[in-house]
């Protein structure tokens, strides 16, 4: 079966520090057994649950043997890596990153109308990237109910991403946060269901973006 | 309900269990995505597993007899409060 795989910079799987054997140009990389790995190292996930698994590099994985899915996982007994996917770069990992801050400053400023505040929406709604996102958000936290609520999350999706320094990690917090933020009270019914919608979108955007 | 939410606190009580793989399935998984998506808790586990690397590499014989001695007698005295 083929899958995709976030790895850490140089083909390392982040959780375990394993090493894959990258492929030589035109070729695929070399099978790895489950006993030539670290235990659960052998992993790929399906395109709709890339983004809980953000990271530096995008590959293709070709996973064999018995799979077992686990959560947003897949578990295989042997795997090899196929391709980088080079699109998935620094540039766009920051964009992902603004993309789902922008998402909680429009619910946020939406509110913000509902509720008499059309000027500070305007200014959530002109931010060009997230710093300027970050100032206009946390000014517009200020304001008492749902929109200043709003504001305050997307100020925190941007405080988060900014201060994660590296690309990838910025891209998933910002992914995290926002599917939390926009899912609303976590005592209504259906909130599960709202953060996975949530994540179903960012996954459509990573599918399209980054050219699956 | 939050059915995948895991807080940092929750996470650092969960580690050695983790290092062990006396975790349950899900509750790996929850704390798999948790690592991937919190840079700070990422770090932490990082250095845990730099820390078990690092024991683990100290061969019992780089202890003298000595220290050895010094230490199991500390023991040997300690009790608990």
């Amino acid at each position: 079966m083929h899958a995709y795989a976030f790895l850490s910079e140089g083909a390392v799987a982040p959780l375990s520090g394993f090493v894959w054997p990258r492929p030589a140009a035109g070729e695929h990389g070399a099978w790895v057994d489950a006993d030539a790995a670290p235990a659960e190292t052998l992993r790929g996930c399906r395109a709709e649950h890339l983004p809980y698994w953000l990271d530096d590099e995008l590959w293709r994985i070709e996973l064999e043997g018995t799979l077992r899915e686990r959560g947003h996982m897949l578990l295989a007994e042997r795997a090899r890596l196929l391709g980088r996917i080079e699109t998935w770069a620094d540039p766009l990992a920051w964009e992902f990153a603004g993309v789902c801050a922008r998402r909680v400053a429009e619910q946020a400023a939406t509110a913000l109308r509902d509720g008499g505040r059309a000027d500070t929406a305007a200014l959530l709604e002109g931010a060009q990237d997230l710093e300027e996102l970050h100032s206009a958000a946390s000014a517009a936290a200020e304001h008492p109910g749902p929109g200043g609520m709003l504001a305050g999350y997307a100020a925190d999706v941007c405080h988060y991403s900014r201060d994660a320094g590296v690309a990838a990690r910025a891209a998933s917090v910002a992914a995290k946060m926002t599917a939390y933020a926009l899912a609303g009270d976590v005592e209504e019914p259906g909130y599960d269901e709202r953060v996975a919608k949530e994540r179903a979108w960012q996954a459509a955007w990573l599918f399209d973006r980054v050219g699956l | 309900m939050r059915s995948d939410f895991l807080t940092c606190q929750e996470l650092v009580e969960l580690v050695t269990e983790y290092f062990e793989g006396a975790l349950s399935p899900d509750d790996r998984s929850r704390f798999e995505e948790h690592v991937m998506s919190c840079p700070p808790c990422r770090a932490y586990l990082e250095q845990m597993q730099d820390t078990l690397r690092l024991l683990g590499s100290i061969p019992e014989e780089t202890v003298s007899p000595e220290a050895e001695e010094a230490l199991v007698s500390a023991f040997r005295g300690w009790k608990p409060d």
